[in-house]
């Protein structure tokens, strides 16, 4: 128990914010299932909404969840073009998942308009005007692994973009929130977030792409989640989605940025026939997807905040001890000679509340002499 | 909705005293930690990056292949702060630019490690523990670094090292058992059944070294020094001392080491009390009765400027009745399903829910404890 107390003055505290970041390399082989066969690692759903991705086989107790992966569509594009009211299927029940998911996110990510309807998520950011993304893939990262945010212009989506399913990975893209630093939005409830665009692909196919074409996605950073419009795996040739248009003249495809008739599983073509099919449910989709994921990349933050109190010791404070061996018959024995200046050993350093109530202790590694002719500054630290 | 403030007797604040225990077996080189065998990895020993036995920190890299572009890293960049990780020497530390990233590497991990220390041989560790050897002789005076006939300093020991992650704030006194087996049979153990720290043979119950203390537990910093310099059991000779724990032998041969730790769990425990008359009133809109709350005849009309709440709402009669289509005798009925807390500022800092929720009329009383640990 102390017996002298110093009180902090105004400069005597001082608040810091260390930013501790984690590099989150995963590759393609974890998320597509291949490093443990047979998708040990991915988890599906017998509601079939969304897949959750582990990295090791979830069975597992050391498996830790890294992403779950959803699939989402905007209600009104699921209605069928050529007859407006009526949705594309009318039995399959993937297509009400599908639009629940994407407005349970809307709701959360985006939030509603001045009349309490859904926003949709909005390419460009601007959220009076401009296109919208009705076709999402969702990935919502693990707050093991995201931790306090993301940290932003670290996020890269490499997918693969061959016309063969067998040979799907020969040729990549990557897509990116390269700038994010300084270029980010701040109108989302959920946080910041900036768009994604896709970089040129090993055959130069999207370099002329105009600026609102080359932005195929969002990342919301405190949120941890990314969402990819779907259509950049779209190849068709049918024009509803006709928004990745490749340079005039390319050789590849026509509406969408990978080449037409893409083969996305071994035995479906383009993504638009999969959205479109009454039998391909969302997980067929979302196996897709993960099977030209090739690899994926981003850097966490963490926020240290910590308070820093000097702790300062005058020449003329603490030369003397409370401590009941410090003194024998009345004389301090680390003194040689009475004459010698009083002089004590600083071993710990206690911090007190305004009630003298001890709320942290502070140890030296070894202790620190103290006697009249030094001045001591001591920096303790308390991170929470 | 109506707040309840917690009086004086509501509230108190008391710690969990815990004691987990963990266990390590030595065999054949190896360390295991708790009976657990931790998977292979395909590109380390485990799955974890880390050799058996150990307890990883993180378990973030899981079977990843080890290299740098596969494995999940730390990293800081230099900034006016100043911090870095403590693996960073300062001179490390001044070679970095300001803007530089200062990484560090997964995993983290720990286990217990052992020191022998052959007579007259430099020991710097057990050196270092001098004073903390000699602060415990009030408990035993085999504590004593140096005795008439004993000197520590140049004594064959041998040093268990314990990191206090498996142990907390300090190792249960008396729970510390260490063994010898041979083929699976236990031969020889270690005791500190009288809680003095004193670590004494108490098996094989019948030779001339039962009861000799072979040595000492600093239950606080989380060492193990043994000093015993005869065989554990003279049928079994010629394998080493006590002061030789832990030595890999053979693999027909093991060791083990058992103790409790002691873990402090800081508990708030809170009764919010529901007494007769009170919370018998509920905003849910079900509280009001079903024709009353449809029939849109006495409300008043909506207004920019104001908002007046219907005067006669008729509560709905929730009392359980044994015939069909009676009303019953009325009696104001709530069911509390959920707790909320508050702070100072009315911010909802916490909720306890109910299993099920409680009937509450206005003859009953409750209260109810809620525990909070942190």
């Amino acid at each position: 128990m102390a017996s002298t107390f110093k009180t902090f003055l105004t400069d005597d505290i001082a608040n810091t914010r260390t930013l501790l970041h984690e590099a989150i390399p995963i590759t393609g082989s974890i998320v597509n299932g291949v490093t443990y066969n047979t998708n040990n690692n991915v988890k599906t759903y017998g509601h079939g909404m969304f897949q959750s991705v582990y990295d090791y086989p979830f069975a597992s107790s050391s498996a830790n969840h890294i992403f779950d992966l959803a699939y989402g569509v905007s209600l009104i594009e699921e209605r069928d073009s050529a007859t407006p009211n009526e949705f594309i299927s009318s039995t399959n029940d993937f297509k009400k998942k599908r639009t629940n998911i994407y407005n349970q996110l809307a709701q959360v990510l985006v939030g509603h308009d001045v009349n309490g309807s859904i926003r949709k998520f909005d390419r460009d950011g601007d959220l009076t005007a401009g296109a919208t993304h009705d076709n999402l893939l969702f990935f919502n990262f693990s707050r093991l692994l995201g931790k306090d945010e993301i940290k932003k212009g670290t996020f890269s989506l490499e997918i693969g973009t061959a016309v063969t399913y067998a040979t799907r990975n020969s040729t990549t893209v990557a897509i990116t929130d390269t700038g994010a630093e300084s270029n980010y939005r701040v109108n989302s409830p959920a946080g910041e977030y900036a768009i994604l665009n896709i970089g040129e692909d090993d055959n130069n196919n999207v370099h002329n792409l105009t600026t609102i074409n080359k932005q195929c996605g969002l990342i919301f950073y405190q949120a941890g989640i990314v969402a990819i419009n779907a259509l950049v795996f779209h190849g068709g040739t049918t024009g509803a989605y006709n928004n990745w248009t490749p340079a005039s003249g390319s050789a590849s495809g026509t509406a969408g940025f990978l080449s037409s008739s893409v083969e996305m599983l071994a035995d479906q073509t383009d993504i638009e026939t999969m959205l479109k099919s009454d039998t391909v449910t969302s997980d067929a989709i979302l196996n897709a997807a993960r099977e030209r994921i090739v690899d994926i990349q981003f850097s966490n933050t963490t926020e240290l905040n910590s308070t820093i109190y000097f702790c300062r010791v005058g020449h003329n404070d603490f030369n003397y001890s409370s401590n009941p061996t410090y003194t024998t018959n009345s004389k301090i024995n680390v003194k040689n000679k009475s004459t010698d200046a009083p002089v004590s050993y600083i071993t710990t350093v206690g911090l007190y509340s305004s009630d003298n109530e001890m709320l942290a202790v502070a140890k030296l590694s070894e202790p620190l002499r103290k006697d009249p002719t030094n001045d001591i500054t001591l920096r303790v630290r308390l991170d929470y | 909705m109506s707040l309840k403030k917690f009086e004086t007797n509501d509230l108190f604040t008391n710690r969990i005293k815990t004691h987990p225990r963990s266990y390590f077996l030595l065999n054949d080189g190896k360390i295991y930690y708790n009976h657990d065998v931790v998977p292979s990895g395909s590109a380390s020993e485990t799955i974890f990056h880390t050799p058996q036995g150990h307890l990883s920190l993180h378990e973030i890299n899981i079977n990843r292949t080890n290299t740098a572009t596969n494995l999940v890293y730390p990293f800081i960049t230099k900034q006016g702060s100043l911090e870095a990780f403590k693996t960073v020497s300062t001179e490390a530390f001044q070679g970095f630019a300001y803007g530089d990233e200062i990484t560090g590497s997964y995993p983290a991990s720990a286990t217990i490690s052992r020191s022998s220390f052959a007579q007259n041989s430099s020991r710097p560790e057990i050196m270092a523990l001098k004073n903390t050897f000699n602060h415990y002789r009030s408990l035993s005076n085999h504590y004593s670094f140096k005795t008439s006939d004993w000197d520590k300093e140049s004594q064959s020991i041998g040093l268990v090292k314990i990191p206090s992650i498996f142990y907390g704030s300090s190792i249960k006194k008396g729970s510390v058992k260490l063994s010898l087996y041979k083929d699976g049979e236990l031969l020889a153990t270690l005791e500190d059944k009288a809680r003095n720290g004193e670590l004494v043979q108490t098996l094989p119950s019948d030779t001339a070294d039962t009861g000799k203390v072979a040595g000492v537990v600093l239950y606080n910093e989380g060492f193990v020094a043994l000093t015993g310099s005869w065989e554990p059991d003279p049928v079994n000779a010629g394998f080493h001392q006590w002061s030789y724990w832990g030595n890999n032998l053979s693999q027909a041969f093991s060791w083990d080491i058992d103790f409790l730790g002691t873990n402090y769990i800081p508990t708030i425990t809170m009764f919010a009390h529901a007494k007769q008359g009170e919370l018998n009133n509920s905003t849910n809109p079900t509280f009001i009765d079903f024709d009353d709350r449809n029939d849109n005849q006495e409300e008043v009309p909506l207004s920019r400027n104001k908002y007046v709440e219907d005067t006669e709402l008729t509560i709905s009669n929730v009392v359980k009745s044994e015939y069909s289509n009676s009303s019953g005798s009325f009696e104001k009925t709530t069911y509390i399903s959920k707790i909320g807390i508050y702070d100072e500022h009315k911010n909802l800092i916490a909720i306890a829910k109910l299993a099920t929720p409680v009937k509450k009329t206005e003859s009953r009383s409750y209260t109810f404890k809620m525990k909070l640990d942190f």
